[in-house]
This record gives C-alpha cells, sequence and structure tokens, in this order.
C-alpha cells in the first residue's frame, strides 16, 4: 500500500523535501512507515527521528489521516494514508 | 466563547477614539476594549516573533505587557526582530522594544525584564499577568513557562517557528494538552539559531497576538485543543486536534 509522509518544518529542511512517498506492507503501521521512512532518508533527518538507539524519538508528533497518534502507541495506516509528522520548532 | 475573569477599565474620551475601528468589531466593541484595558500579558522573548507578539498588543491597547528578553542587539536580530533598530546595535534589547512600544502606544504600561525566562523568575512573571505567551528559541525556557502556566492555571499561547513554517496553539491547563503533553522531552537536535524569514515570524506573530486579544475578549473561537501548522512555502494552512497525553508529567501527575 502507499502512504504520504509529510514532514514538516524543520524535518523537512532536514530530510530535504517535505513531501514522500513509501510503498508498504498491509497491516503496516504510521510506525513502521517513519522506520521505513528512515532507510531512505538522510543522516540528519534520522537524527531528528530515531534516538541513539534506534528507536522512536518520543518528542516526534504524528498525525495519521489528521488525527494525532502517541509514538508509543501504534496506529494502523491504508492505502493512501498521510502520515504528518513534525519536531518541536520554538521562536526566536 | 468567554473571554478571562479580567476587570474591565472604562476607557477615556482619547483611547474611545484611538481604538474606535476595532470596537467596531462584531462581539468585540467599546466591552472587549475595556477588557484588554484590564489585561496583562507577559511575552517571554520580543524578538522576531514575540516582538511581533508585544507589537500588535501595544496597539490594540492591552493594558500592561511584560516583556522578558535578555542580552543586546546583534546584527543577525535585525531581519525579523522589528522592535530593534540599527541605531541601537550593542545596546540593551528590552530597552529598545520598550522605546518603539511607547512611541506607537503611550497609553499602556511597558514592564520591561531584562532576563529571559528561569527558574528563578518564572512564577513571579507569570503570577502577575493573565496570560502568557511563549516565544522562546530554547525549550529549556519554554518547558519552564510551560510547567508554570500549569500550576498558576494561567492560558498560554503557544507560538513557534522554522525557515518558512509555523505552528500556534491556545493551552488551557486542565483542558487541553500542555507543551509536555506535545513534546514529553527537550529535542536532541534543537539549535537556538535556525533558518527563518522575517515574513514568518511576523506572520505567526499577528496570529499569536490575535489569539491573545480572543482569549481576554472572549471574541470568535481560540486553537484550544488544536493546532494550526502554516507552509508559507506553499500558503497551505491546517488545523489539527491534539490531546492530552496520560500520564503527562507537568499536566496529568
Amino acid at each position: 500500500m502507499n502512504v504520504k509522509i509529510q514532514c514538516f518544518a524543520q524535518l523537512a529542511h532536514a530530510a530535504g523535501a517535505a513531501d514522500h512517498e513509501l510503498e508498504l506492507s498491509e497491516g503496516a503501521t504510521a510506525q513502521d512507515a517513519l522506520r521505513a521512512f528512515g532507510r531512505t532518508t538522510t543522516k540528519e533527518a534520522c537524527a531528528l527521528l530515531f534516538t541513539e538507539d534506534g528507536e522512536l524519538q518520543p518528542t516526534i508528533l504524528l498525525f495519521l489521516d489528521e488525527e494525532p497518534v502517541l509514538w508509543s502507541e501504534p496506529a494502523n495506516a491504508r492505502d493512501g494514508s498521510n502520515l504528518f509528522v513534525a519536531t518541536p520548532i520554538a521562536g526566536g | 466563547m468567554d473571554g478571562l475573569p479580567i476587570t474591565p477599565q472604562p476607557l477615556t474620551d482619547e483611547e474611545r477614539a484611538t481604538y474606535e475601528w476595532q470596537t467596531w468589531v462584531s462581539d468585540f466593541g467599546e466591552e472587549g476594549q475595556e477588557k484588554l484595558k484590564g489585561a496583562s500579558v507577559l511575552i517571554s522573548r520580543i524578538g522576531g516573533l514575540g516582538g511581533t507578539v508585544a507589537y500588535q498588543l501595544a496597539a490594540a491597547g492591552v493594558g500592561r505587557l511584560v516583556l522578558a528578553h535578555a542580552g543586546d542587539i546583534k546584527p543577525s536580530d535585525l531581519n525579523r526582530q522589528l522592535l530593534m533598530t540599527h541605531d541601537q546595535l550593542g545596546k540593551s534589547r528590552i530597552e529598545s522594544a520598550q522605546r518603539r512600544l511607547n512611541e506607537l502606544n503611550p497609553r499602556i504600561e511597558i514592564v520591561p525584564v531584562a532576563e529571559n525566562i528561569s527558574q528563578e523568575n518564572v512564577a513571579s512573571l507569570v503570577g502577575e499577568v493573565d496570560v502568557v505567551v511563549d516565544c522562546a528559541p530554547l525549550f529549556e525556557e519554554r518547558f519552564l513557562l510551560n510547567r508554570e502556566a500549569v500550576v498558576q492555571s494561567k492560558p498560554m499561547v503557544e507560538c513557534a517557528m522554522y525557515e518558512l513554517q509555523a505552528q500556534l496553539t491556545t493551552i488551557i491547563p486542565g483542558e487541553t494538552p500542555c507543551l509536555a503533553c506535545l513534546f514529553p522531552e527537550a529535542p536532541p537536535a534543537w539549535k537556538r539559531e535556525f533558518p527563518v524569514l522575517g515574513a514568518v515570524s511576523g506572520t505567526v506573530g499577528c496570529l499569536g497576538a490575535a489569539e491573545t486579544i480572543k482569549l481576554i475578549a472572549g471574541l470568535g473561537e481560540t486553537l484550544a485543543g488544536q493546532l494550526l501548522t502554516m507552509d508559507l512555502r506553499t500558503m497551505e494552512f491546517a488545523r489539527r486536534r491534539i490531546t492530552r497525553r496520560a500520564g503527562c508529567a507537568v499536566c496529568d501527575s
């Protein structure tokens, strides 16, 4: 199935683009999608998404088809799903 | 929507004339203006983002603005920090901001604090205002402000930006997610200096100011429980529901 990854702000900058598409197996979760994205994206983006142990960063903000998803609670994606991913940003 | 429990302050004839156009706004009127006059707002850092919030709130007639920002003006501030000017390079940011805001609106009280938010000052600064606006670049300051706003049950307008993107939400303690619900830990790779256009900080600063005015006056719908994201590269704006995190160390402990 096809899942669209939409990176926001700092993550889009690190990944080189905001929009990405992935082909995933049926039953894949939002978290699976992020791990698959990690295998194709830049080192800089991976540093924002994963801990040194390869786990998902607790600081990432996920929305699967516009609904909030906790990084720690698997949420099933479907064909055509959109996964919006943001990392913390601030003022200045 | 009900506004905050603020004692309205009567307007003078001169103030009625000054704020005339906005008192024509539906559901705002002179009653809303009197609430703005009676309100106090803390803005954490008055750089590109917070400076725009302060400028708009000063122009709108918020009665008392408490501004917290340390340091002196650097050349790299000037692409976005509209309260800072070339002739003040090397001089105090907070003094420049106070001067500019007083020139814009001498009717309001500006409380300059030449410090950033810290463990030592956060309780007293939050304690003296009705609303907090978070515009700081460092997460240590943002998390301190969030915790204190939750402890003191003060609403907080949460503004952030990066490059051509920005986000905004309004935190109502006990009702909406707090900053620690969204980001339970400090981010691993955040740097105080980052790419951004002044037009982006200005955009999100104006939106943060509008959100603050709405909160005070009970005008329209706020972003409580919603995250507004905007991408000025594509001009896409989106509003998504956000939820409280069970076991949040700040608001669910």
